[in-house]
């Protein structure tokens, strides 16, 4: 079995049998979300090489795009959160059009200096509300038949959708097209010298993860009902590269561990309430961010590869040792050839 | 003029032609206007110490480099202004002087990388399956000619050195070029591997022109039909190889300037 397709079933056995375990729909439904987002990241930074740190804006408009074409167009979901991936893409192609040609640092500082200038877009523009960011969006009737205000079938929309976009993108990695981008991030020159025009498959790369960082952003605004400034600010750019790295960026099911991991962190930590430490009354719902930095560096300083990634190796290395009398074997009779 | 009636004679003998090609780097000129005519079907060596400019030509003629000025035609084609991906897809393919393989994916998948470029557009974007086998046969048999065949499931940056350069020729022969630029094929490799390289090379050469940088003179002497020296940017003699091993101006820049007179010299190793 592919890859691809062990990680589709999965999502959907475990998001299946997840509400039966006790887990409120709309928080799994958050989760799948930035999964998705997560997924989006990396499928361009974990495969391409290239850090962006300005993904945020994708998420940020297309929860823009898609709560003000549900609440103020009434339009269904479906097309709503179409109308967000084409958007992304839109932005993707000319955010990646002006930053792929740069490598390294400069990549990473141009396009976040382009998603600071969306950010300030979003502040300014007159449909998203500003400060209060859009508010009580409805989630609609889905194909205008079935209607998404139950949680759970909302969670069952975003189950099915999120399983099939991560399929699609895992999918696009095991075609040439993934081999490529595998080949450009490990010697850029050489796939020149073979004929790849590497900017394009670079480019192409990005508009893809735009687009489905925009429609991440689309279901978390139909989800909860909400698109505000946080959404695109450069802070969440900064959380989905955490959730990443935590997972295992460049892994393949790295960016949905690492994304469950740190939105359950955060919903614990939300309704932990007041702690006392020797004496000092800390409101730990306030100092999520400290909680989280200090397992990012925990992360950094022990277990670089993420979560999936130590375990992959791991795993590996175990294999390795296991069929090491083999290959020594295998040594002996080519010295004596 | 000049240039005109020379095409004219011969319209098809050379494959590829560099005209006034100059390149500076801040004022520092690396290349002075060398000219260039690569005859079909031959083995052209470009030699010449350290520092002569014998990389940069080659990664002027690939387009790895702009231009300072010159013009560059391949197959009476006008390609100054091409990209380096596109003169790869006509058939101009390098390889590098430290050797460049895909480190992170299989042998073979570094060959297949290299095979099913001019398929890439017709094939479904997606193709997965198909993909996934394409050209098994085509692949075991380039691995077979650089005995890497046992090797086709390793991960190609876990190979030996040797080992990285033969799979490098490999890649390059698989891309099926008209012209294959070999940037110091043998260097760095042991005295076995330099025969192996040789002699597929020279295998390689049937049906196609090989440019190459090369330091060893042995095995230049061996294959090459014309070989240009290069001195500070400028080409100093061109010829066959017992031509410049008399050429006083070519013995004398060899033992001049580079100290590794004992390698660099015409002919010294070739007992």
């Amino acid at each position: 079995m592919r890859t691809s397709t062990a990680i589709f079933l999965a999502i959907l056995t475990v998001g299946v049998a997840a509400p039966f375990g006790g887990l409120y729909p709309l928080f799994l439904t958050k989760c799948l979300a930035f999964a998705l987002f997560a997924c989006s990241f990396n499928f361009f930074t974990g495969n391409v090489g290239l850090l962006s740190i300005g993904h945020a804006a994708f998420f940020g408009l297309g929860a823009y795009v898609a709560g003000h074409a549900l609440k103020v167009w009434g339009i269904t979901p479906e097309l709503a959160l179409g109308l967000a991936v084409l958007v992304g893409a839109s932005l993707g192609f000319v955010m990646g059009g002006m930053a792929i040609r740069r490598q390294g640092i400069y990549f990473a500082m141009v396009t976040l200096a382009l998603a600071q200038m969306v950010y300030f877009f979003c502040l300014q523009a007159p449909f998203t509300g500003a400060e209060d960011g859009l508010q009580r969006i409805p989630r609609g009737r889905l194909f205008g038949l079935l209607l998404l205000d139950n949680d759970l079938v909302m969670y069952g929309f975003v189950l099915v959708s999120v399983a099939g976009a991560i399929w699609g993108l895992q999918r696009l990695m095991e075609a040439p097209f993934g081999q490529v981008m595998l080949a450009i991030r490990d010697n850029e020159p050489r796939a020149m010298s073979l004929g790849y025009d590497c900017r394009s498959y670079k480019l192409m790369a990005f508009v893809i993860s735009a687009s489905v960082a925009a429609f991440a952003g689309g279901l978390k605004a139909q989800t909860l009902g909400l698109a505000s400034l946080p959404d695109a600010h450069w802070t969440q750019s900064g959380n989905v590269i955490l959730m990443c790295l935590l997972g295992g960026l460049g892994t393949a099911v790295g960016p949905i561990v690492g994304a469950t991991f740190i939105v359950a962190l955060e919903g614990y930590l939300a309704d932990f309430g007041l702690i006392n430490i020797m004496g000092l009354t800390i409101d730990l719902s306030t100092k999520i961010p400290i909680v989280i930095g200090a397992i990012f560096m925990l992360c950094v300083l022990m277990f670089r590869k993420g979560i999936v990634g130590e375990i992959i190796d791991r795993t590996k290395q175990y294999l390795r040792n296991a069929q090491a009398p083999v290959a020594a074997k295998q040594v002996d009779t080519l010295l004596q050839k | 003029m000049s240039q005109a009636e020379r095409s004219r004679a011969a319209p098809n003998d050379c494959v590829l032609e560099a005209q006034g090609l100059r390149k500076e780097f801040r004022g520092f000129v690396a290349v002075a206007g060398v000219n260039l005519k690569i005859r079909r079907g031959s083995i052209h060596a470009l030699i010449g110490p350290n520092g002569a400019g014998k990389t940069t030509v080659f990664n002027l003629l690939t387009r790895f480099l702009p231009l300072s000025s010159g013009r560059i035609s391949f197959e009476s084609e006008d390609v100054t202004a091409l990209r380096p991906d596109q003169l790869a897809a006509r058939g101009l393919v390098r390889s590098f002087q430290i050797s460049a393989v895909f480190a992170n994916l299989s042998v073979a998948d570094n060959i297949r990388l290299a095979l099913q470029r001019p398929m890439l557009s017709a094939m479904r974007f997606w193709a997965g399956d198909k993909a996934a086998t394409f050209g098994e046969d085509r692949i075991s048999g380039l691995l077979g000619q650089v005995g890497l065949e046992s090797f086709a499931r390793e991960r190609a940056g876990d190979l030996p050195y040797g080992r990285k350069r033969a799979l490098e020729i490999a890649t390059t022969l698989a891309a099926d070029p008209k012209v294959m630029l070999l940037d110091e094929p043998t260097q760095g490799l042991g005295h076995e591997d330099v025969d192996r390289v040789t002699d597929l090379i020279r295998r390689a050469a049937q049906g196609r022109t090989v440019v190459m940088v090369e330091h060893n003179m042995k095995m230049v002497a061996q294959i090459a039909d014309t070989i240009t020296v290069l001195r500070r940017g400028e080409i100093i003699a061109e010829g066959a190889y017992q031509e410049l091993a008399e050429n006083p101006e070519v013995v004398e820049a060899y033992l001049g300037s580079n100290r590794r007179g004992d390698r660099s010299q015409p002919g010294a190793r070739a007992s």
